[in-house]
């Protein structure tokens, strides 16, 4: 094993992993936050206990779940309605849906749950305390729910088939945390062990929604027929995740966070790079790999996306797995440094899609490598978001150079260069992207253009006398902003997308994929160029088969029968 | 009236309504911060920053806090040479200093009449006074030793007068764009029926 520790390959250029299209191809791995959420609710014996589940034969009241772990217990507490179809939105602009839910720290009483009752069905028109973690809620999925509903209450079970092509019973439209409507800030709970990692609580939000809806749809199949309804077969059961349906208000998320964006990233990086550093792949290690590459081609020929540009991206990775499963089958592992010979060979044999699956892949047979780094992908954002004013301005227009070379070539004055304003409608308080074309929209401007203003911001440093830093920005203040992201993108290699996000061909969805790929989401489904549907915890075990499941081993469907 | 907000809400306001009354993104950010900072200890920073947005970005630079905060926490002179100048809103100035005295790792003592603020290395802050968040005044900064004896507890809640929440709420919605059809239909991306 020592051979394993030292790591002799260095991590990725910024350059190369930090472009909108490598970042649209993510995809999930052992560092995705639902896979490091339940490696620790297993690893640690967490308890789950349904205390309550009061819901008429409408469909209609309140479920309690309790998650109880070594320090500490944490209770989702659902709300069910009977939404007509004709509300049913999955737009941030509705305002009923099917069920809403709140993540409780603790174990509510009756009094909370008759507080929480007044509020969480109403959402963003309600108020939450520290008490409350997360603000969620879900729609159904029309298609699916009553065709299983109707399966189940007749005694059988639905088609595998038509299970597939959905994926889920209820999508949830927003997963609200971190002080959102009142909930208590990050800081209140990021000193627990198992909300180190970033979105554990919505992770845990989310995987404790799916065991309730699931609850729920044998339910109304009982309350339908008593005496014929039966439950669903526990492999059958295990196919339906959480769908999630995530627009525009996501996307600036990752501009918004550099640090923690350099984080996520960063531990991606190390990971690979550690992999490829393995100097002998042995038998076991070769074993995981070919059946994890196995899976993945079973799980890419089950990618459905009516979208013409997902359509191509999965057309592309199962060519790509084809061709990786041919080279890596001629014994291109038992080689010295096989992991670093494989990555050489696809970076010019695969395409991005590919590539980045592979990453994933590679992780597999390394959980001892990978695993750990999910403890340095929080991030103290305040801390470091101070600006060195001491920094000579020569130094400044020094890192500019370099980490924003690509900005500088850029002529900010054609119109395609900044086709794009992203802004925040009045309306709906949530970030939308227009056309600059359109007019009136500049004043409004959010800053989320980074090459733009790191250029602007260059142009007046040269030729301005000041020699620090404090200097220029007390000539130039409107440039604080771009001041500070330079020098926290120098400190932090992977903070910075070195894209344009303004321009009049940049595709939102690369943004959303690449951090819901960080949540572990699967077959990413776009609706537009600025909306996405994924699929969470699908195969995952529910809370009661934890303990007997394999150890992290979910994410990827087992090979079907055919497969094998 | 009063009521309770998580800090992220009130640092998420204050960082738009000082943006919305004229000063630039970046500048606004640390707004935000500082105000969340006072709050997390209990100390009036809503009401600091809304004076602030009140009297606009182009009140004069020379006693704006936010633009003297800045230069402090940049490092822009040295913190001694500050003496006694008049400022508006000074307590907006705190959070700042506290920055300043851990980047140096000096105590520091921020005092007006009526209030004086000792700022240690390590985010310490003691109070001592009643005149927390003057309108203006001569603010005078000094060498310090910090009194680990007395310091303010940090606290996860913003308590915040719903007056000054609703002043502060309309500087922030001169952000936000008005919506028209086509933003509403384009904006988000929306288009295909979405309930199925």
């Amino acid at each position: 094993m020592e051979e394993l520790q030292l790591r002799k390959v260095n991590t990725r250029d910024p350059n190369v992993v930090m472009r909108l299209a490598r970042l649209g191809s993510f995809h999930q791995s052992r560092l995705s936050f639902m896979r490091i959420l339940l490696r620790r609710l297993k690893a640690e014996n967490w308890r789950f206990e349904r205390t309550k589940f009061e819901i008429d034969a409408r469909g209609v009241g309140v479920a309690v779940y309790t998650a109880i772990g070594p320090k500490r217990s944490y209770s989702l507490i659902a709300f069910a309605h009977d939404l007509p179809p004709q509300e049913r939105s999955d737009r941030v602009i509705a305002t009923a849906w099917d069920a809403t839910f709140t993540l409780f720290d603790g174990v509510p009483e009756v009094s909370d749950i008759e507080r929480l009752s007044k509020n969480i069905p109403v959402q963003e028109a309600g108020r939450v305390t520290q008490s409350e973690l997360s603000v969620s809620r879900a729609n159904r999925s029309a298609r699916l729910w009553y065709y299983v509903v109707d399966c189940l209450s007749k005694g059988r079970q639905p088609s595998l088939q038509k299970v597939q092509d959905v994926g889920y019973l209820m999508r949830t439209t927003a997963v609200y945390g971190s002080g959102k409507l009142g909930a208590a800030d990050r800081e209140w709970t990021c000193g627990r062990e198992e909300f180190l990692a970033p979105f554990q609580i919505e992770m845990l939000t989310v995987y404790l929604i799916r065991t309730f809806v699931m609850d729920l749809v044998e339910h109304m199949a009982q309350v339908r027929s008593p005496k014929t309804a039966v439950t669903l077969d526990a492999g059958l059961r295990r196919r339906f995740g959480i769908g999630n349906s995530t627009g525009l208000g996501m996307a600036p998320f990752l501009i918004n966070h550099p640090i923690l964006l350099n984080n996520w990233i960063a531990a991606r990086e190390e990971a690979l790079a550690r992999v490829r550093s393995v100097h002998r792949a042995d038998d076991e290690a070769q074993s995981v790999f070919h059946l994890s590459l196995r899976r993945a081609q079973q799980n890419a020929a089950c990618w459905r996306s009516d979208h013409v540009i997902q359509k191509n991206k999965v057309a592309t990775l199962i060519r790509d797995l084809d061709v990786l499963s041919e080279y890596v089958q001629g014994g291109a592992l038992d080689r010295d440094d096989p992991w670093d010979c494989l990555w050489s060979w696809a970076e010019s044999s695969l395409s991005v899609e590919g590539q980045e699956q592979l990453v994933s892949l590679l992780f597999e047979p390394y959980p001892q490598l990978v695993d750990e780094l999910s403890d340095c992908m929080a991030a103290d954002e305040t801390a470091n978001m101070r600006i060195d004013g001491a920094m000579s301005a020569g130094r400044l227009a020094a890192i500019t150079r370099e980490i924003y070379d690509w900005a500088l070539e850029i002529n900010w004055d054609s119109p395609d260069a900044q086709a794009r304003v992203w802004y925040v409608s009045e309306e709906k308080l949530e970030p939308r992207l227009g056309e600059r074309s359109d007019g009136d929209l500049n004043d409004y401007e959010q800053p989320l253009g980074p090459g733009r203003d790191v250029a602007r911001m260059y142009a007046d440093l040269a030729s301005c006398k000041a020699e620090t830093v404090a200097a220029f920005l007390m000539l130039y203040p409107q440039h604080r902003h771009a001041v500070r992201r330079t020098q926290v993108a120098a400190r932090f290699p992977y903070a910075e997308i070195r894209d344009n996000t303004i321009a009049s061909d940049m595709l939102p969805i690369d943004l959303l994929r690449a951090k819901l790929s960080y949540f572990g989401a699967g077959h990413f489904d776009p609706r537009s160029d600025r909306w996405v549907r994924v699929n969470m915890f699908q195969n995952a075990p529910f809370p009661n088969e934890l303990a007997q499941a394999l150890f992290d081993d979910w994410a990827v469907p087992e090979l079907d029968e055919t497969n094998r | 009236m009063t009521a309770v907000w998580s800090l992220n809400e009130i640092q998420s306001l204050a960082h738009k309504a000082v943006r919305g009354s004229g000063y630039g993104w970046g500048v606004a950010e640390d707004a935000g911060q500082a105000v969340r900072w006072l709050l997390a200890r209990d100390l009036p920073g809503a009401d600091a920053v809304l004076a602030v947005c009140e009297a606009g970005a182009r009140s004069a630079p020379e006693t704006c806090p936010l633009t003297i905060g800045c230069a402090l926490s940049d490092g822009l002179f040295p913190v001694l040479e500050f003496g006694t100048r008049p400022v508006v809103s000074p307590l907006l100035i705190l959070p700042f200093l506290a920055w300043r005295a851990e980047r140096d790792k000096v105590s520091l003592s921020l005092s007006w009449q009526g209030c004086d603020f000792v700022v240690g290395t390590c985010g310490e802050l003691s109070v001592k006074g009643k005149t927390l968040n003057p309108g203006a005044a001569n603010l005078t900064i000094s060498a310090a030793v910090a009194d680990r004896a007395d310091h303010v507890r940090e606290a996860y809640r913003a308590s915040v007068d719903c007056e000054v929440y609703v002043a502060l709420s309309r500087f922030a919605g001169r952000t936000y764009a008005p919506s028209t059809q086509a933003s509403r239909e384009s904006g988000a991306g929306a288009g295909l029926t979405d309930n199925d």
